[in-house]
């Protein structure tokens, strides 16, 4: 790939999911936020176009609600089935999601327990077979399995997202091996989902080779939000571009960027 | 009367009630045109079928919107 202005070379190379251009490679996980008011100020530093939302029981009493906001700021919604442990409370929970939000899309969660909220394979496979069964665009919380995300793909997932370790760890990718196994492998789109702590970890997925980044602990928890949104968004698009530049290549001895022909004569060989 | 749940709670509602006064029961006024989902007894009942459906002694009720997570 080759181009002299580096945001063109990134605009005509969009994020797609399933037919559809989201644009922006950060994804906005809201949870964790402490108001609606940050909320906005983390949507508006962080440029994303689509944002994760969850079902709850509703709060007659509420003020204000995240839908709204979103609705508001143009940002697109993505419901997830958050805190599902069995398929059959994740198509229960995206049935009610696309009830209310009128979308067939839906970030697909199916934890294992509530400790290290990391995704049950066999209830996740179950779930997904019969959320696409059913027409919705499953986008697929995962583990860094490059089988089960394989078999995620073969299900007819839009999107396979590994996580780089458990939610709101925020220790990172702690298998950068596996993840890139993933993304090489993978002909839908791989975003990275889950323990991103800081903006280098967001390098180091697209650096890898995912399609983007989702991102929510690390910014709605940070001590500044909006400047980690910000930070957030400047390292994916970092990421994506070193990944396209083509790296140079690791060596085991120097190699001298400027030459040894032509030096003055020096001292020590007077 | 015949009593119902209602996001897990119990609650005493007029015989021959609809979802639809079960819900407005809950958000009186104007309701939003989106955001909002009704399941009864673990199966989705679509918005336009609120006026419609009645609802029985035991039915369990959840009324779900969107919330921050993820």
């Amino acid at each position: 790939m080759t181009g002299t202005d580096p945001s063109a070379v990134m605009a005509s190379d969009p994020l797609v999911i399933a037919g559809e251009e989201i644009g922006p490679r950060l994804i906005l996980g809201t949870g964790g936020a402490p108001s609606l008011e940050v909320l906005g100020e983390v949507i508006e530093a962080s440029g994303a176009a689509m944002a994760t939302v969850a079902m709850r029981r509703l709060d007659p009493a509420a003020k204000g609600n995240v839908l709204d906001l979103l609705v508001s700021m143009g940002v697109r919604t993505l419901p997830n089935t958050a805190g599902c442990m069995t398929a059959k409370e994740a198509v229960l929970t995206a049935e009610m999601a696309r009830e209310a939000l009128e979308t067939n899309w839906v970030k697909l969660e199916v934890i294992a327990d509530d400790k290290m909220l990391l995704p049950d394979p066999l209830e996740l496979i179950d779930a997904a077979e019969e959320l696409v069964g059913r027409g919705f665009v499953v986008l697929a919380y995962t583990n860094d399995d490059p089988v089960l995300a394989w078999r995620l793909e073969q299900t007819g997932c839009a999107a396979v997202m590994p996580g780089g370790a458990p939610i709101g760890t925020g220790l990172g990718l702690c298998n950068p091996h596996n993840i890139e196994l993933i993304a090489s492998k993978a002909k839908v789109p791989v975003v990275l989902d889950a323990g991103v702590g800081t903006a280098s970890d967001a390098v180091l997925a697209m650096e890898l080779g995912c399609e983007a980044v989702l991102v929510a602990s690390a910014i709605t928890r940070a001590e500044n939000p909006p400047l980690m949104a910000a930070a957030m968004a400047g390292a994916v698009r970092a990421g994506w571009m070193a990944a396209h530049a083509g790296r140079i290549p690791r060596r085991r001895h120097a190699l001298a960027s400027t030459s040894f022909s032509d030096m003055a004569e020096t001292f020590a060989e007077q | 009367m015949v009593s119902v749940y209602l996001n897990g709670q119990e609650m005493l509602v007029g015989a021959g009630s609809t979802v639809a006064d079960l819900v407005a029961s809950v958000l009186p006024g104007a309701q939003p045109a989106r955001g909002l989902a009704v399941a009864c007894n673990r199966e989705v009942v679509p918005r336009s079928s609120w006026p419609a459906v009645v609802v029985c002694s035991g039915d369990r009720f959840e009324l779900l919107a969107p919330a921050q997570g993820g």
